[in-house]
């Protein structure tokens, strides 16, 4: 009689502590009836499977983590339906075999005494407190890890650890389920001697647990310190980027005064030699190759319909650009174009890669169409300008490479008519 | 007999990996004559019949060893830490560890010797485990209130377990200081880790700064280039219908004015591309380029002096490049105030040291010698070189003159570019 009541007692800790970690780790939030309903079929199923429940946990979460989250690498899948139960069932162990028996100076397995029992289900939420503070195991970062990391651990210890977990439970169902007909000299006793060397298991489940502990503080520990090391290099790269730009601008113009005063020598020669119509046309020469030193009015307007600073900078700069090569360059903007669903500096990197795209094609006194467009939910930014016959049309490796870090950027192009198109399509948050 | 020379190099053994623990956490130099005598001292008390706290007598060995140097609060925190928590370990792996899963150990002889090899194993993965650097510890405790700080934590758990040391060492109390220490240390990792992500946080924020910043100054430079050529321009069809409607002595008068060289054009020197070509670190080459020609196009006199080849940064290039900036916009933005234009640095470099010197004309009035960069505006680089262990900062303003002398020491070497 007691048995019905405290099984769905244990089942109902177990879940809560489960779900708690599940949800801490895979930053998984659902409304409180959802909720209720799944601690309800964790009962059921936890109940009908009784002993092998244990086997049963990680599968029930990994299905809930399935159901729940749509973009999720399968790696992380099955760290976050393993790794709660994995800790949970050490915790446990650890209270039944190690810390219960020392502090009430007995020599069997608590599992036995049914109030022991409860009470390692009572304790083991603070055993997993304890050791997860202790050895700074921040489970919150476990999604910001990549892939490379998650694929490493798991063939480092994670993967160790969960077979472990299997074949430890394994071993404790099958000498219970085996005491319990009377039958101790079964094979597995035999060849494991389980019940003696009970501390040895335990002693191994924890230490492969602290070497999997090391991987991820490890791993945590190293992709932050890369990505910050990543971060100050594109800093670097920006500053360096930034002064050449500089250093190009002060030479154009130098050179553009320089060109002016040589011009103006020779007019002063032609000049001083009474050679006027000579003189003339050397100015009108000038004038002729040399006006393209504003924007013009249409394309200023299409300019201010653009609101954010580092992208109206940018065309200013490309406009700039593009007539000084003598590209003849047309800009389309869409009234109210908004804000940009990237952050501004992936949104700058974006433009100087995808222009860098355009450039390495570009041909020289050709022209460039550009549209950006605002739509619903998404801002399509295309480029469209002419390529010679039979070039190889391919999307451009560092583009796509960088693209490929966002959800919600994507690149296309398109070949047609000796039109080249590039399109990048930036997706707000939520609509892709 | 044998057991008596076991006893002692357990002792001996445990005493080394300590004072190996002291060098790491300390990351400085020790009195090492008295770390001898501390580890003689030691050993002849594990000869002793009757038991004796070491672990404080090790601590004060440790601390008075290691206060060569001024700051004493370090030395105390490693010390102590260092005695304490390798004790701590000893009692877990003799209580717990070998008793549950060794006991046939606990006769041995050799029982001392493994005790400190697994403790000395236990310590070693415990701070892997962590992932801690003892070195940033200063660093992120200087930030907390002392009630908060690591150093005060970890002093007072140790001092009180010294004490305690003395009459009752139950491995109850073994384990409830480890538990307290191991909040404390999993503490710092989890505040080190914040400070790497608050950084990284800086770094992104910084970036997005900087990229606006040079959008604006970008353009800025275009506009005036665009100016300029607007000008040329106008002045062009000017000159031409001068000339078409025949008023040549106003278009000669014209053409003289323009021609005219600016005053300090002259004292440019062709050959700076050929001088930054020394210049291996491409970042601050780069820069290099980048300030001389706008100091040019400023109308102010710059000479830029690069004698020898450089290959190696000082310092984290990222560091060295923003503190260059800083230091070159200041003097730029403090020699356009003055009339007498004039900007000069020199970057060069001796057997094992390298210079940044940088004078330029200021409004400043007399300011002796001091040591560091105080102006306002270099905020930044007198931040970043004050974490420079190894660098002599002087700045001065004299007759008008602002001075800048930044030495580095490269006896340890640098970063390679």
């Amino acid at each position: 009689m007691l048995n019905y009541i405290i099984n769905p007692l244990l089942q109902s800790i177990s879940f809560i502590v489960l779900w708690y970690l599940y949800s801490r780790m895979g930053k998984v939030t659902i409304p409180l009836r959802y909720l209720g309903l799944i601690y309800l079929s964790y009962l059921c199923s936890a109940s009908y499977f009784g002993l092998v429940k244990i086997v049963i946990d990680p599968l029930f979460f990994l299905i809930l983590d399935l159901a729940l989250v749509k973009e999720r690498s399968l790696f992380q899948r099955l760290l976050f339906a393993f790794y709660p139960t994995i800790l949970f069932d050490v915790a446990t162990r650890f209270l039944s075999l190690m810390v219960l028996p020392f502090i009430f100076n007995l020599d069997v397995d608590v599992t036995s005494i049914s109030s022991l029992h409860l009470l390692t289900y009572l304790l083991a939420p603070l055993v997993i407190y304890l050791f997860l503070k202790i050895f700074a195991l921040d489970l919150f970062h476990f999604t910001n890890l990549d892939d490379y990391w998650m694929k490493r651990n798991w063939a480092r210890g994670t993967a160790i650890l969960a077979f472990y977990y299997v074949f430890f439970t394994v071993i404790h169902g099958l000498n219970n389920v085996l005491v319990n007909t009377n039958d101790p000299r079964n094979l597995f006793e035999i060849v494991f001697q389980a019940e003696n060397n009970r501390f040895l298991f335990l002693g191994l489940y924890l230490a492969i647990l602290l070497w999997d502990f090391y991987n991820w503080n490890y791993a945590s520990h190293h992709q932050m310190t890369q990505q910050l090391d990543d971060e100050r290099g594109k800093l670097l790269t920006s500053i360096t980027n930034y002064n050449r730009a500089l250093t190009q601008i002060f030479i154009d113009k130098q050179q553009s005064t320089d060109l002016f005063k040589n011009q103006i020598t020779r007019v002063k020669q032609a000049l001083d030699s009474n050679h006027n119509q000579e003189a003339l046309k050397q100015l009108e020469h000038y004038r002729q190759t040399h006006d393209n030193a504003s924007i013009a009015p249409h394309m200023q307007e299409q300019l201010e319909r653009i609101s954010n600073p580092v992208m109206a900078s940018f065309v200013a700069n490309r406009i700039l650009d593009l007539q000084h090569n003598g590209i003849s360059y047309s800009l389309n903007v869409s009234p109210h174009f908004g804000k940009s669903p990237i952050s501004d500096l992936d949104l700058y990197q974006l433009l100087q890669i995808s222009h860098r795209a355009i450039k390495e094609n570009l041909l020289p006194e050709s022209e460039l169409y550009t549209n950006y467009l605002q739509m619903d939910a998404s801002q399509v930014l295309i480029a469209e300008y002419p390529v010679k016959e039979g070039t190889a049309i391919q999307k451009d490796k560092e583009l796509a490479d960088f693209v490929k870090g966002f959800i919600n950027v994507e690149y296309r192009i398109s070949h047609r008519d000796g039109y080249f198109s590039q399109m990048i399509i930036l997706h707000e948050q939520g609509h892709y | 007999m044998f057991d008596f020379i076991i006893r002692a190099s357990a002792a001996a053994l445990a005493y080394s990996i300590q004072c190996l623990v002291l060098r790491a956490v300390l990351a400085r130099k020790t009195k090492n004559w008295l770390l001898m005598l501390g580890g003689i001292l030691v050993t002849a008390i594990s000869l002793l019949p009757f038991p004796f706290p070491v672990a404080g007598l090790t601590a004060l060995v440790f601390y008075l060893a290691s206060t060569l140097e001024k700051s004493g609060k370090q030395a105390l925190l490693a010390a102590s830490f260092t005695a304490f928590s390798f004790t701590l370990m000893v009692h877990i792996s003799l209580d717990m560890i070998i008793s549950a899963f060794l006991p046939g150990l606990l006769q041995s002889i050799f029982l001392g010797l493994i005790t400190v090899v697994i403790a000395c194993a236990l310590w070693w993965s415990y701070t892997h485990l962590l992932q801690m650097d003892y070195h940033n510890m200063e660093d992120t405790d200087q930030v907390l209130p002392w009630y908060q700080s690591t150093a005060v934590r970890l002093n007072a758990l140790a001092g009180l377990y010294f004490v305690i040391e003395f009459w009752n060492n139950s491995l109850w109390i073994t384990i409830s200081f480890l538990l307290l220490t191991g909040f404390t240390l999993s503490d710092l990792s989890f505040r080190y880790k914040n400070s790497l992500k608050e950084n990284i946080r800086a770094a992104q924020k910084e970036h997005i700064n900087l990229l606006q910043d040079s959008s604006n100054t970008i353009n800025h430079y275009y506009q005036e280039k665009a100016k300029n050529e607007r000008f040329m321009m106008d002045e062009t069809k000017n000159l031409y219908d001068l000339i078409r409607f025949d008023y040549l002595d106003q278009a000669q008068e014209q053409m003289d004015y323009l021609l005219e060289p600016s005053p300090n054009s002259k004292r440019v020197d062709p050959l700076y591309k050929d001088k930054l070509a020394q210049l291996q670190l491409e970042a601050v080459r780069d820069l290099f380029e980048a300030k001389y020609l706008q100091a040019r196009d400023a109308d102010i006199w710059v000479s830029m002096e690069i004698p020898e080849t450089i290959r190696q940064y000082p310092i984290y290039p990222l560091d060295w490049v923003t503190a260059l900036t800083d230091i070159l916009d200041h003097a730029m933005a403090e020699t356009l105030k003055t009339d007498n234009r004039y900007l000069s640095y020199a970057y060069f470099t001796d057997a094992d040291s390298q210079h940044f010197v940088l004078e330029c004309s200021c409004n400043k009035p007399n300011a002796p010698i001091s040591v560091g960069l105080s102006d306002s505006g270099l905020e930044r680089a007198s931040e970043i070189l004050s974490k420079v262990p190894d660098v002599t900062l002087v700045s001065s303003a004299r007759n008008g003159i602002y001075r800048i002398q930044i030495e580095f020491d490269m006896t340890k070497g640098g970063y390679h570019a």
